[in-house]
C-alpha cells in the first residue's frame, strides 16, 4: 500500500516506521527539526516491546503536493491542527484514498470527512504510547492496539487491506465493526481524566487517591456516558467502573498529556475534550455541568500560557 | 495580633496617630519591625513608624484594651491560645478574619461578651519584611456586635479607628456583612485560583464570569439556608465590586497557590460545601473548586 503519515509526531512516525519496515510504501509529512532529521538520518525507534530498529532512509517532506496520491493517509496531527492538515492532504487524495485519524476525540472522522468527503474517513483510536525523544528518534512506551473501522459499522475491503498491512508489519491492530462504540468508550475516560487532571494539576494516581478529586473524575465521566447514550451509542453498563479500575491501576508516573502541555505552556486539546462535550451536551440536551466547569477552569490556558 | 499585611497596615495608622500599639508578629517581619520600624506604602503617601513595639510573646505585653485579630483562619486557634495574656475583663477582641464561624471560634477561648464581629475589604500586600503596601483607595473595615445592632462600644472603637485615618464603620447586621464578604472572597479566590488567572481575565471571559456568578449565588443560597438574609442585590454588588478592582489584581488565594503557600480553602469553600450539604443546598461550583484545589491547599512542602 501507498501510505502517507500526516503529522509525524510520536504515533504517526511509529506507525509509518513499522509499515515501512513491513514493506509498505510510506511517506512522512513533517516539519522543522524533525523533518530535517528524517531526511538526513532516517528514523530510529527504541522499543522494549518489539526491539530497537533504525530506518536509514525514509521519504519525508513538508509539501504533500510532491508525493502524489495515496491509498491511505494516517492523520497524526494534534486536533487543533486538524483543519489545516485536512486542507494540506488534498493532493494525496485519489479515487480510493481513505483517511484514518490517530487523534483523540469522538468526532475526528466527521471533521476530516467534512473537508475531504464524508465517505473517505474511517474512525480510528490508538491505545499505544510513543514519544518523540529527539528529532528523528522515537521511544515506544506502551504497546496497545490501533483500532479502526467504518463509521457505518461492519467490515470493508479497504479496512481489511489496512488491517492486513498493519498485522503483516507486526503492529498491534484490529479492525472494529463498531468503531463508534470503541471511540466513545475510550473518549469518556480520556476526556474526564484530561479535564480533571489538568484542573487539579494532579497525576492520575494522586487524583484517584483523594475522595473528592476521584468523585470529580467520576462525575465528569458519567456526563460523557450520558452523552454517548444520547448519541445512540450503547456502552457496557459497567463502563465507568471499568475505567475507574484502569485509572486506579496505571503507573504512579502516569500523567495525562493535557497536564504536561499545561505545565509547559503549550496549546491544550481542550476543545477535543471539554469543549466538544459542552457543545454536544447543548445540542443533545444533556446536562454537562462538571465538564462545563472544567472547561471554564482550563480555557484561559487553552492557547498556551504556563501555570504553576 | 497576627501582624501580616492587614494587621500591619491598621497598626501602622494607629501608631502614627499616637496610639499605644503593639505588633505581635513572627519571623523576618518581626525582625524587620524591630530594626527598621514599619513602612506603609500607599498611592499618595509613604511613611515609616519607628520605633514600633513588636514582639512574638504576648506575655511580655500584658493586658490591653483592644486586640485586633488578623491571622489567617487556619492559624486562629494557635493565636487564641497565645493571646490569653493580653486579656482582662474589659478587653475587646475584634477579629478581621475570613470565615462565617470566626466569632464562634474566638468565643471558644474568649468570653463571648468581649468578642466583636469584624471584617475588612482592604487589599494589602507585603513587598518585603517590615513593609506593607496598600494599593488604590482605602476599602472599608466594618465592625459590630456578633448579633443585633451596633452598640456604644462599637461606635467607640470605630471613632478611635477613624481618628487614625482608618475607613471604619459600624453595621447593625454583621452576619449579613460577613456572608457578603465570604461571597466575594470565595468567588475571587476560587475562580481566580482554579483558572490560574487574575480577576480581570476571569471577569472578561463569559464562561469564567458565569462560574464566578454561580459561585456567588451558591454562597447567597447557603447564607439563606443558615438564616442570614443578604441584600437583594448582593450577587450583583459583589460582581460590581470585583469589576471595580484593578484587572491585574491577583487575589491572595491565587498568590498563595503560585507561591506554594497554604490556602484558606477550608474556611471559604470548605465551609460553603459543608453548610450546603448540611442544609440540602446544592453547591456544585464550590464543591468543584474545593476538589480542584484541596490537594494544593496545604502548600508545597519545603
Amino acid at each position: 500500500m501507498r501510505i502517507a503519515i500526516m503529522g509525524a509526531g510520536g504515533l504517526g512516525a511509529y506507525y509509518g516506521a513499522m509499515l515501512q519496515r513491513g514493506g509498505e510504501s510510506v511517506a512522512f509529512v513533517a516539519r522543522g527539526a524533525h523533518l530535517r532529521a528524517l531526511l538526513s538520518d532516517g528514523l530510529r525507534v527504541d522499543s522494549p516491546h518489539i526491539g530497537d530498529f533504525h530506518l536509514p532512509h525514509v521519504t519525508a517532506t513538508d509539501d504533500p503536493a510532491t508525493l502524489g496520491t495515496m491509498d491511505a493517509v494516517l492523520m497524526g496531527v494534534k486536533s487543533y491542527d486538524l483543519p489545516a492538515a485536512c486542507e494540506a492532504i488534498r493532493p494525496l487524495i485519489g479515487a480510493g484514498t481513505f483517511v484514518v485519524p490517530l487523534l483523540n476525540g469522538v468526532d475526528m472522522a466527521e471533521r476530516i470527512g467534512a473537508v475531504i468527503g464524508p465517505g473517505r474517513a474511517l474512525g480510528g483510536t490508538v491505545f499505544l504510547s510513543c514519544n518523540v525523544i529527539a528529532p528523528g528518534h522515537l521511544r515506544h512506551v506502551f504497546n496497545g492496539p490501533f483500532v479502526f473501522g467504518e463509521l457505518a459499522g461492519g467490515r470493508s475491503a479497504r479496512a481489511d487491506a489496512l488491517e492486513a498491512a498493519l498485522l503483516h508489519a507486526g503492529v498491534a491492530a484490529r479492525q472494529s465493526e463498531a468503531i463508534r462504540t470503541e471511540l466513545w468508550r475510550k473518549y469518556i475516560m480520556v476526556a474526564a481524566l484530561a479535564g480533571t487532571s489538568g484542573t487539579t494539576r494532579l497525576a492520575t494516581r494522586q487524583l484517584m487517591a483523594d475522595a473528592d478529586t476521584r468523585a470529580l473524575f467520576v462525575a465528569a465521566m458519567r456526563e460523557g456516558e450520558a452523552l454517548a447514550r444520547a448519541s445512540g451509542v450503547l456502552l457496557e453498563p459497567d463502563i465507568v467502573a471499568q475505567h475507574i479500575a484502569f485509572a486506579d491501576g496505571v503507573s504512579p508516573q502516569h500523567t495525562v498529556s493535557l497536564l504536561l502541555d499545561l505545565r509547559a505552556g503549550r496549546r491544550l486539546e481542550l476543545d477535543t475534550f471539554q469543549g466538544t462535550i459542552v457543545r454536544l451536551g447543548e445540542k443533545l440536551r444533556v446536562a454537562t455541568p462538571v465538564n462545563r466547569m472544567l472547561y471554564a477552569a482550563l480555557k484561559l490556558h487553552a492557547d498556551g500560557a504556563r501555570v504553576d | 495580633m497576627g501582624a501580616g499585611g492587614i494587621g500591619s497596615f491598621y497598626g501602622g495608622l494607629l501608631a502614627r496617630a499616637g496610639a499605644d500599639v503593639v505588633f505581635i508578629a513572627r519571623g523576618p517581619h518581626l525582625a524587620a519591625l524591630r530594626t527598621h520600624g514599619l513602612t506603609v506604602l500607599r498611592d499618595d503617601e509613604t511613611f515609616t513608624v519607628q520605633p514600633v513595639q513588636a514582639t512574638d510573646d504576648p506575655a511580655s505585653v500584658g493586658a490591653v484594651a483592644l486586640v485586633v485579630l488578623a491571622t489567617k483562619a487556619y492559624d486562629l486557634e494557635a493565636a487564641l491560645e497565645a493571646l490569653q495574656p493580653l486579656l482582662e475583663p474589659e478587653t475587646l477582641v475584634l477579629p478581621l478574619l475570613n470565615g462565617v464561624d470566626i466569632v464562634e471560634r474566638v468565643a471558644a477561648r474568649v468570653a463571648a461578651a468581649q468578642v466583636l464581629a469584624g471584617l475588612t475589604y482592604l487589599p494589602v500586600n507585603r513587598p518585603r519584611p517590615g513593609a506593607v503596601h496598600q494599593p488604590g483607595p482605602q476599602r472599608r473595615l466594618i465592625l459590630g456586635e456578633p448579633r443585633g445592632p451596633a452598640t456604644e462600644r462599637c461606635r467607640r472603637v470605630v471613632q478611635w479607628l477613624r481618628d487614625a485615618g482608618i475607613r471604619a464603620e459600624t453595621s447593625d447586621d454583621m452576619p449579613a456583612q460577613i456572608w457578603t464578604k465570604l461571597m466575594l472572597v470565595t468567588a475571587n479566590g476560587g475562580v481566580c485560583g482554579v483558572t490560574g488567572s487574575p480577576i480581570g481575565t476571569v471577569l472578561a471571559d463569559p464562561d469564567t464570569r458565569a462560574l464566578y456568578r454561580d459561585c456567588c449565588r451558591e454562597v447567597e443560597a447557603v447564607a439563606g439556608a443558615c438564616g442570614v438574609r443578604l441584600a437583594p442585590d448582593a450577587v450583583e454588588a459583589t460582581l460590581a465590586h470585583a469589576d471595580s478592582t484593578p484587572p491585574h489584581n491577583r487575589p491572595s488565594m491565587l498568590q498563595d497557590l503560585e507561591a506554594g503557600r497554604r490556602l484558606e480553602l477550608d474556611a471559604l469553600h470548605g465551609t460553603v460545601v459543608r453548610l450546603g450539604r448540611a442544609h440540602g443546598v446544592p453547591v456544585p461550583v464550590n464543591t468543584f473548586i474545593y476538589a480542584a484545589l484541596k490537594l494544593r491547599a496545604a502548600g508545597r512542602p519545603g
